[in-house]
Parts: structure tokens; sequence; C-alpha cells
């Protein structure tokens, strides 16, 4: 690792700045590591390291034996070596890793009037000879200064210490972090994608981290139990199969905490003994992180660190970064295992249960679920079916046969009966009479975890319900069971997407230009689709695909499966950017279109000027999305002015309520309403004339109606107004 | 010819998937027979069923029927009081 | 919300290189018939023209099909990557798969499934696949026009612009279909054996209303993501070759205007005429027209036209072919060896009693010396070309044999030609070869009682509307309207 921070290029510029601060304080200057090896060529001002470099082991041994008492600095300080008198500076510097100190030796200082002292004090010395002669040569060669110039040198070395810091610590930044981060990211990709074991992931995140000795999960095997599946880092074999309980020890208490836990200097508290016990010996801290699905607890991901290791803001990032990698790598094999254990159960099941199963939408199933429970009827009259919303806040409902009015108090009375009471217990089925004397059977939904939804068919008879009880059973059986398949798929897709944003973020990390260009197409495409531009679904296909825009071939490659879409997307935007300023017959989708041209203006500065088209882009979408543009300038700049919002700020609706105000404020009849809402949006008299069905010449007359009203002259004032009364 | 009941329930079946599979398709009796590779008479038996519990919906009569997938309704925003 | 251009009312198909040959597209509103024989590719063609206008320009589109199983669609489809389906629920398309009767029966109701349909989607595209079938609707001795005629009112009604896909080989060697009338274009897809290996698709736009064409046999090739056009080679090249070239005024001004200037310098254009139609006015306007710009003229004159009459024609348009004469910038072919005036007779060649080989050697060695000098001066040469004559005194053979050639030699040298023939007399065969070998045609004709005049090819492409030509007073004597 050492020799990694110490690249070539890094050691070039450390020797260079070594050599400026030779040449200006005339004193020898050299900087090794904590056992006195050279990191750089040695500057000499006058030939001490030279010569030290060139003498016999022993001499050089007994210097850096000198130097090495001295271990420990933390300031740059003048140290007296060999005699007292022969002063040398030493300047200590962290590695950017944190994990080692190196020290800037400079040297020789002789205080004012002690040069001739010395020299006998070198001649009585018991050194040998080739060490006298070099100490000797050192003090004759010395020039003599003051305390206070000493003290200005001594400032001056510490300053190169923090210096040479410095510029490791960027380098290091460019080079070590970046690359394991890719290394990393690829591994687990690859690993992702041919589902092949979390081990090799493991092993590669203990090669490329600094912090952790050992990696492990713990999985969970049934409430409140886990067991340690994997574990990887030198000592973790006994960790291997290791069980424990909610609470017990470090990684108990973990598991009931709904966040990341982080422990250190423990190596005396006895929770950790449940590890130390294992093989691990003393080891200093301990992190954890909870790994899961949608609200479903998998099991525990942990990082001990055996060592204390100073804490770089930039490696923690890293770490953090690493880890929730892993983590999120862990939660999507889990999930991609669930299914394919789901479809091996359905694998026998008829004709019905794979049509249900292609369909994998939640919507679908439930029409399904109906249709089919009425087709299973005798004396078929109403189905309906009542599900849970995503946020779980509201349910759900799709019915035949029933009023409408009816199907949604039937479906709250359900929600507060079944749903809301007691989620986590699944009922059976069962049969009851309303007040109408309808009899009704009703089948719980349950699906991860809980009951969420629930199947009611209406009977002529109980002799019916007799007949078709069984059948509807394995019907709403299926059907939760189809269900979950749906939701561990759709959990997947948020795996996914999680598991694409940490790539993007590092990706980014390191490259802060192509960063922001790209953190600003994916706003762009939000405010877009706000505007109105895309539907929220479409923006969110994009956002993707200009992240995946970021991520090197490699990367994508492996995320190919997951992505298909956005990558096609991404690919005809590609072929989009290879064809610009060509001439010929393009077509390409409104998607690829849309990517283009955000990216485009994503990479504008503020000052360009950009193009009027681009190549196998609609002029009709390009205007449209730069119109877009002007109208976003225009609210963030008023925006700014009045104590910025951005957040929640909505163009559409800011036009809307800004028409409204001015409607009202200057008395606009509604036709001259509708000819201002066109005008805003930028369209021509002759559209507005085409979309009102009027003549060009009654726009035109209703325009200076507008105008006048508004006291305003042109358009571009007009819209202006809108603006700010929509903002204000 | 005599289809028993649970023959007819076996090609309801069969055709309620393939209208929610095709929910945008439009068939008469004839046209579905030739995709499903079925008899017309058992067919319009199970058409007519399906329409009578308003799973598909009916325009025209006789040969000129088209059958088209009726979607049920559907309210996802339930608020619970 | 991608704003759609109001006040435009060109459909743009999106299929890549077709809207170059349509001109940017179809008028909003037309019907459109697509023909070809089975595998040519006029499933997909339809298809993509839906799924472009979902994908490009946010029109939404019904294909209604009476032979194809919808799955087969959706299969083959997916080979080039359109998922069908996804347009399908997003309200992009529909694909309709009924029997012509019941189709027709909803269509004709108020308020059937087609009009629910278009309403529902917002439809603007539709594509019918094929009308083929529509003939047997009617019974036994009808073909289906009435139903067709109904269709196409309907589309018109919803201002849908519909694509009419028809089995080429059925029409082959008929009398032209009547839909070929109630429709306002054709477009044919052929697949042609081609260099025994090869096989060659082509589209050619046979007709189209209220859009100006580029003509021609246009090669078409399947991709990966659907069909694409590649406009014709020659295009391209008349396009280059044309820009730049001076145009030779007609001395009429609305035929001027649809040629884009006149007659492009050193390109050999073809006067088709029947026998009804008067093209003289059009004719002596132009060798009006190039005499009074100074050029040098060779006419050849046919049984029907002396020399007499000829300057008394020219006369009319205020020119006069004697005092050409003096300057030697008039010579003439003449067959019949006719007497006359003494200021003519050394600038006459008279090629009566000869054989094809000598009649050839001696205009070319009668000409030639004439045509260094003149050219040498700067002097543009016009040839006026009766077909009519050559083919009657020199055979089809000699025609067919040298006048490519002559032409291309023409061509090279910088001359102008003009053509004046009889198609209909020529012949099918014949007259095709013709029509090849020159750069453009202008076609007059009359039909009930009216003349009619069309470009219906030239250099650049463009195919004109046909125009009424319409008698005045005064010169050209004539102008189009």
């Amino acid at each position: 690792m050492i020799e990694k921070s110490w690249a070539m290029d890094v050691k070039k510029t450390v020797e260079e700045i070594q050599h400026t601060y030779a040449e200006f304080t005339r004193l020898s200057i050299l900087i090794v590591d904590g056992e006195g090896r050279p990191l750089v060529k040695p500057s000499s001002y006058h030939p001490f390291f030279q010569k030290l470099t060139e003498t016999n082991g022993e001499t050089r041994e007994r210097f850096w034996q000198e130097v090495s008492h001295y271990a420990g600095l933390t300031r740059p300080a003048i140290c007296d070596l060999w005699l007292p008198g022969v002063k040398f500076i030493i300047a200590p510097f962290k590695s950017p890793a944190g994990d080692a100190v190196y020290y800037v030796v400079a040297g020789v200082l002789i205080e004012s009037g002690t040069k001739e002292m010395l020299e006998e004090e070198v001649g009585r010395a018991g050194l040998y000879d080739e060490g006298r002669k070099l100490l000797l040569d050192l003090v004759l060669e010395a020039e003599e200064l003051s305390g206070e110039e000493a003290e200005v040198w001594r400032e001056k070395v510490g300053k190169l210490a923090e210096t040479a810091e410095r510029i490791l610590r960027s380098a290091y930044r460019e080079t070590y972090v970046r690359k394991r981060l890719v290394e990393l990211r690829g591994v687990l990709a690859t690993s992702r994608r041919e589902r092949s074991s979390v081990e090799k992931a493991f092993e590669q995140f203990i090669n490329v981290s600094g912090g952790a000795d050992i990696i492990g999960y713990a999985e969970k095997t049934g409430p409140g139990e886990y067991r340690i599946g994997r574990a990887a880092g030198e000592g973790a074999e006994g960790l291997q199969d290791a069980e424990f309980r909610e609470g017990e020890g470090f990684l108990g208490q973990a598991a009931l905490s709904d966040g990341p836990m982080q422990w250190t200097d423990i190596q005396r508290d006895p929770r950790s003994l449940f590890l130390k016990q294992r093989g691990i010996g003393d080891f200093y801290g301990l992190r954890c992180f909870p790994v899961r699905v949608g609200g479903d607890q998998l099991g525990i991901l942990f990082i001990i660190g055996k060592r204390k290791v100073q804490v770089d803001p930039l490696l923690r990032d890293f770490e953090d970064l690493l880890i929730a990698l892993v983590s999120e790598y862990i939660a999507s094999g889990a999930v991609e295992a669930r299914m394919e254990r789901q479809i091996q159960r359905l694998r026998p099941l008829m004709e019905v249960t794979r049509f249900m199963i292609s369909a994998q939408n939640t919507q679908r199933i439930m029409f399904m679920l109906v249709d089919m429970s009425l087709s299973l009827v005798w004396n078929p009259s109403s189905a309906i079916i009542v599900h849970e919303s995503s946020n779980g806040q509201k349910v759900q409902i799709v019915s035949r046969g029933i009023a409408n009015d009816f199907a949604e108090q039937y479906a709250r009375d359900v929600a507060k009966r079944i749903l809301r009471e007691n989620p986590a217990q699944a009922p059976g089925f069962e049969l009851s009479q309303t007040e109408e004397g309808q009899l009704i059977i009703e089948y719980p939904i349950v699906y991860a975890g809980k009951t969420r939804g629930v199947l009611a068919v209406s009977l002529s008879s109980e002799q019916e319900a007799e007949e078709c009880r069984e059948v509807l059973l394995a019907l709403a059986t299926m059907g939760s069971i189809i269900l979950q398949s749906v939701h561990d798929q759709q959990q997947l897709g948020l795996q996914n997407e999680r598991f694409l944003r940490l790539m993007y973020t590092s990706a980014k990390m390191g490259t802060a230009d192509q960063g922001k260009n790209s953190d600003l197409s994916l706003r762009l495409l939000d405010e877009y689709a706000r505007y109105g531009g895309t539907t929220p679904e479409e923006a969110a296909l994009l956002q993707r695909a200009s992240m995946l825009s970021v991520l090197d071939d490699a990367a994508r490659r492996e995320l190919h499966e997951a992505f298909a879409n956005e990558l096609v997307v991404l690919k005809e935007h590609q072929t989009m950017v290879d064809s610009e300023g060509k001439t010929g017959n393009f077509s390409y989708s409104r998607p690829a279109q849309l990517l283009r041209t955000a990216l485009y203006f994503a990479s504008l500065d503020e000052e360009t000027a950009g193009r009027l088209h681009l190549t196998g882009v609609s002029p009709e979408l390009f205007n449209h999305f730069r119109k877009f543009m002007a109208v976003r300038h225009t609210v963030q700049s008023e925006v700014v002015l009045s104590d910025g919002a951005t957040a929640s700020f909505n163009p559409a609706e800011a036009e809307e309520r800004g028409i409204d105000a001015i409607v009202k404020e200057f008395g606009l009849s509604k036709r001259e309403k509708e000819v201002l809402e066109l005008v805003v949006r930028a369209s021509s008299n002759k559209d507005i004339a085409a979309k009102l069905f009027i003549s060009e010449h009654t726009v035109k007359n209703h325009l200076t109606n507008i105008f006048n009203k508004m006291s305003v002259s042109d358009r571009a004032q007009a819209i202006a107004r809108v603006f700010n009364r929509g903002i204000g | 010819m005599t289809i028993s009941d649970q023959e007819l329930l076996k090609l309801q079946m069969e055709c309620t998937m393939f209208f929610e599979n095709n929910p945008y398709a439009y068939e008469t009796a004839k046209g579905l027979a030739k995709k499903l590779g079925r008899g017309i008479e058992p067919l319009q038996i199970v058409l007519n069923r399906l329409a009578a519990i308003s799973i598909l919906d009916k325009r025209g009569e006789g040969n000129m029927a088209i059958y088209s997938y009726k979607t049920p309704y559907t309210q996802s925003e339930v608020e619970i009081h | 919300m991608q704003e759609t251009g109001l006040g435009q009312d060109i459909v743009h198909t999106g299929v890549p290189g077709l809207d170059v040959l349509l001109g940017g597209g179809v008028p909003r509103g037309t019907t459109i018939i697509l023909e070809g024989n089975p595998g040519t590719g006029k499933t997909t063609l339809g298809i993509q023209y839906l799924l472009e206008g979902a994908r490009q320009y946010g029109e939404a589109g019904i294909y209604i099909t009476f032979e194809e199983l919808p799955e087969q669609i959706y299969r083959d489809m997916a080979g080039f990557g359109w998922d069908l389906r996804e347009l399908e629920r997003q309200n992009k398309l529909r694909i309709i798969c009924l029997e012509p009767d019941v189709l027709l029966d909803q269509m004709m109701r108020t308020d059937g499934l087609f009009e629910q349909l278009i309403r529902e989607i917002d439809c603007k595209r539709v594509v019918i696949d094929s009308i083929s079938l529509f003939r047997k609707l009617g019974g036994l001795e009808t073909d289906g026009r009435e139903q067709i005629y109904s269709i196409r009112n309907i589309m018109r009604k919803f201002d849908l612009t519909a694509f009419f896909l028809r089995e080429y080989g059925e029409t082959e060697g008929r009398s032209t279909p009547f839909e070929n009338y109630v429709c306002d274009g054709i477009i044919r897809l052929s697949l042609r054996e081609h260099l025994e290996k090869y096989r060659k698709r082509t589209i050619e736009i046979l007709k189209m209303r209220g859009t100006c064409i580029v003509e021609g046999e246009h090669h078409y090739r399947f991709m990966n993501d659907g069909i694409c056009i590649l406009p014709a080679l020659s295009m391209v090249e008349d396009k280059i070759l044309n820009d730049g070239v001076d145009r030779l005024s007609t001395g009429i001004e609305s035929l001027d205007e649809i040629l884009i200037g006149g007659l492009p310098h050193g390109s050999a254009f073809m006067l088709d005429s029947n026998s009804k139609a008067n093209y003289n006015y059009l004719m002596n306007s132009i060798h009006a027209e190039r005499l009074r710009q100074g050029d040098c003229v060779l006419f050849m004159l046919s049984g029907l036209s002396s020399i007499d009459t000829l300057e008394q024609t020219l006369a009319l348009f205020d020119v006069s072919l004697k005092e050409a004469a003096a300057e030697e910038r008039v010579f003439f072919i003449d067959h019949y060896h006719r007497k006359v005036a003494p200021e003519y007779e050394k600038l006459v060649i008279y090629v009566d009693r000869l054989s094809n080989e000598e009649y050839q050697k001696k205009v070319y060695e009668a000409i030639n010396p004439h045509f260094r000098e003149t050219m040498v001066q700067g002097k543009r040469w016009f040839i006026h070309y009766d077909l009519n004559t050559i083919i009657s005194e020199r055979g089809r053979e000699f025609v067919k044999r040298n006048f490519a050639d002559e032409m291309a030699r023409c061509r090279a040298a910088g001359i102008t030609v003009l053509c004046q023939s009889n198609f209909t007399e020529i012949g099918l065969e014949t007259s095709s070869f013709l029509e090849r070998a020159s750069n453009g045609v202008i076609r007059t004709w009359v039909d009930g009682s009216y003349q009619y005049l069309q470009i219906t090819k030239s250099p650049g492409g463009r195919m004109s509307a046909p125009h009424i030509v319409d008698n005045i007073r005064d010169r050209p004597y004539v102008r189009l309207i």
C-alpha cells in the first residue's frame, strides 16, 4: 500500500518540492518512512544524504536508529542526532490512508559559535572511521545558524511535510479510491449477474478496504435468530455458522436496530466475547448494517477492524459506499433466490398460473382473480378484491357485479376489519352473510409476511359455498403466491435502482465535472416531468439511462439484464451523438430524443448559446424542451430573489396561479384568458388561432386588449408578469 | 352434440384468459374459434355467458357480434376512514 | 405533451427515407394504396407507419387486419424490436382482427366499434390490411367498389390518414382498378430478381395528390429496426448535376415555374402528346425562345411541318427564321426533300433515300463543322428531335439502338434536346425505353374538353400535378392553370 500511494508521478512532484525547499533552506532533505527507508531521492545542499546512501549499511542503520528515537513526533521539531549540538529538523506527516507516518528529515543545523567545539567532539566520539569521517564532513560543511534562523527553518520544513501530505492525499483520492471502487463495482456487478457467491464480493471487499479486516454476513434464519453464513478476512474461519439471537452481543444488538451501528475501542467490552471466542481475538471496532428488502430484515452485514485506524473523511465515505454496495448486493441476491423458489413452487400448477405469473402486474392479477372466481362459481353474481395500496394508506379494489359505492364501502369495512386489525395473523376463509341476506365468502390474500388483501365472492346458497370453497381457496392461495412474486419483482426493481444509484455515486467520485453535468441532467429530467414534458415513469427511465451513461462500458454490460430498456435508449442516444451534424434519415424513439436533448442541455454552460437543433431530435420536441429551459431559468432566478424554495416549485402550477391572478387583477374575459394561456405556452398567433378556432386577426385583437388591460407592451412582458404573479 | 359443463368451464377459462391477455382484442365467435382452435358452437355459449356475467362486452348480434374484454370496476384510491 | 404543428397538415410517415420521396409526407386525411406482392413488406411498412407515428409524433393508430392473427404480427414485429403490446397499453395503437363484413358493419354504425376506438385513443392513422378482401363482399357481380368507397369516406370524415394494403398481383394486367381513382396516392413495393443472386426490393410512388413526390423506383431494405428507403442513386446524381445548371426558358412562364426555371441546359426532354393534343404552341414557344436567345437550333422537319410553316409559326412569336438562317444559327433535317427558299438551301440536310448508316454519317458530317465553330464562340445548341418522324422513316429498331446513345452524346456536348413523340402510338415497350433514356418527360393530352400538361419525370425527380393548358390571345398563346 505504501508503494501504491507513492506512485511514480507523486514521487516526482514531492521530490521537486523537496528540492525547492532544500535550495531555499540550504539544508539536505530526505523523506523516509517509519523505518528510515528513503521514499524519494535525497535533496542534498551539502552532500550528506548522498554520502550517507553511499556508505555501508551499518552507518546508515545507525543514522536511522538515531532518527527513530523521534518516532511518535506529531509536530516538526529540532532534534539532536549523534552528538548533542548536531541538529536535524524532523517533521512527521501521515500517509493518506492514515496507516503510516512519514518523516521529513532536514539537516544539518549547527548553532552559532558551536562549530569548533563540535569538531573536537566528533574527534573524541567513539565512532568508527567511516561514521566519524561523515560526521566531520557534515559539521565542517554546515553553516552556523542563530536560534531564530533555526526556528524559521523548522517552520519551513514543517510546511514541506504538510505539502507532501497533501499531495499524497490528493493522488490517493485520484488513484487509490477510484481504482478500487471500479474494481469492486466490477466484481459486484459480475457476481450479481452470474449470481455467484457472496464470498467473492467479500474477498474483494477485504482487498480494497483500508479499515476492515473481516467482513461477514449474518442471515436471519427465524424470528429473532441469526446465523453467520459467510465471513471473510484473516481469522474469520471460526465465525462460519455461528448462531446468535437478537440482543446477544454486539451483533444481536445490531439486529434490534433499524439503522447502522458502530462501536469502537471495545477490546474489553464483554459484548465482544461472542466474536472473540470464535477466533477473532482482540479487535478494535465493529460496524453493523442491516440488510433489508422493503420492510423485511434479511440479515446483518458486519465489518470488524482489528486495529485503530486514522479515519480520513474521504475514506469514510468510500468505506460507506463499499458497504452499501455489498449490502445491496446481498439483498438483491436474496430477492432473486426467493423468486426462483416461488417460480419452482408454481411450476406444476396449471395454465392459469403460468398466465398469471406472466402478468407481473398487481392490477392485472387482481383482474384475473376476480374474473376467474366469477367463472368458477355456479351462479356468478359478483366478486371483489380489496388490496392495500403500495403505501398502505389506502386500498385499491377491483370488482364486477357490485354497485360502485357499495364496493367502496365494503373495501373500507374489509380494510378496518382485516387489514388493519390483525394483518400479521392470517385468517382462514370465512363465510358470512350481509344484512341483505347475501352470502359472501372471503379469502385472505397473504404475502410478504402479512394479510394484504381479501378476495370476496358472493354466492347463491350454502350448498354452492360448499361446492366452490375449495377451488376458490386454491385460486386465492395461488393469487397470494403470485402477488408475492410481483412484490418481490418490484422490490428487485427498487433494489436494482438503488444499486444503480450507488454505482453512479461511486463513478462520480473523483470526477467532479462529469458528475456535475449528470446531476444536472437528472434534475432537468425531473423538472421537465413536472413541467409536463414527460410522464414521471418516462422521466424515471431517462434518469436511469442518464446515470448509466456515466458508468464505464464494463459496468454497463454487467447491468444489462436489470436495465435492458434503459440501455437500449442509451445506445440509441449514443448513435445520435455520433451522427450529430450528419445528414440522412433518422428515426429515433422519443425517449432517446428526450435523453439526447436533456443531456445536451445539461452539458451546456449557462453562457453558451446552444444549438438550434440536434440531429435526429424532432424540432417540436427540441423547441418544447428549449422553452422549458427558458422558463426554468426565469423561474429559478425569480425564486432565488424571493427566498429559494425551489424544491416544491412547479412551473406549470405557477403558470396557472399566475394566470388566475392576472385574470382577477386585470379583469380579463374568458376568451382573453384562453389566449393568454396559449401565449404563456409560447404559441404563435397562428397556433392560437387554430387552437381556438378563430382568425389570426381576432387573435391580434385579443392580444391588444390583453396587453392594454395588463399595461404591458408585448408578449415577453406579459409572460414575465404571469410568472411574477405565479411566484408571488 | 352436448358438451359437458366441465368442458364448458374449461373453455370459459380459456376465453377469459385470452381476453385478459389481449385486453384490446375485438373478436367474433368465428374469429376466436379460429384463434383458439375450438368449435364455434360451444364458444358461442361461453362467450355469451361471459358477456352475461359482464366479463365481456358484446356488440351486435348473431354472427356479427363482437366480443371484447370489459375492464372491471377499479378504484385504486379508497381512503380508509 | 409534444406539440403538434398546427396549421401544418402534412403527416410525416416517419419511415426512414419515405418522407423524402413524398416531399415531406402525405397530406392529412388522404388515403393511400400500398400495393405489392406477398413478401414485399406491406405489413411491415404499414406497422412502421403507425409505430413511427406513435413514437415520433405521438399520433395513435389502428391496424386493421383480416388475414393474419394478431399474435403473428406481434411476433413478427418483435423481430424489429417493436413492442406493439406496449403501444397498445399506452393507447397509441390498436390491432383489430375482424372479418371484413363485421368490420364494415361496425364502421357503418353510428357509434360503432370503429368510431368508439377512434375516440378512445384519439386515432390519427389507420392501416387496413388488406382491401383486397372487400372485393368479395358485395357478391360476385360487384368488385367491392361501394364498400371501399364507404371506407375511404369514413377515413376522410374522421380526418384519418390511411394506408390501404393491396395485393399487387391481382390488379396486374387488368384495367385500372377503381380504387386507384378513389384513393389519393399509390405506393408500390416490388421484389425482383436482380443479377441472379440478389433480390432487389424497390418502392415506387405512382401517384400522390397534393404533394410533390420524387419519382422513380427506389430501393428499400429491411433493417434491424424496420424498413429503410434509400433514394435512388439517379436522384442523388440528378440533384448534384442539377445544382448550378443553367435553365433554358420555355418562353411560357407557367411552364418554367413547374420546371423550376426551364429545361436544364444539356438535358434531353421528351414532349409526349397524343394526337388530339395541340403541342405546337408549346414547342414553338420553346424554339422561338431559343432563337431569341441567340442559340443554334437544329430542326428535324416532319412530314407535316415544312420550313415555310415553321417560319410562319415562329413569326407569331416575333422571331424571324430568316434572320437566324442568315446568321447560320438554324439547320434542318429533311426526310422529304422539299423545296425551300434559297436563303435556307445550304442549311438543309437532305436525308431521303439514305440508309440508316448513311443518314447518321451525313447528319454528323453536315452539323459537326458548324457545331465546333459555334461552340468555340460560346453558343448553345438546341435540337428539336421528331421521334415520330424518325420512327416512321428509320424504324423502331433504329431508335432503340441509337436513341440512348445519341442523347448521351448530346448531353456530353452540352446540347439541349427536346424530343417530340406520341407514346400511345409508339407503344408501351418502346416508349418506356425512350422515357428512361430521357432526363425529363412533359406529357400533354386531351381528356374531355380540356388539354392537360404534366411533368411526369424530371432530373430532380419532381413530378408536377397535372395542369390544364389554357389558350390565351397573346404570346405565348398558352398558359398552364
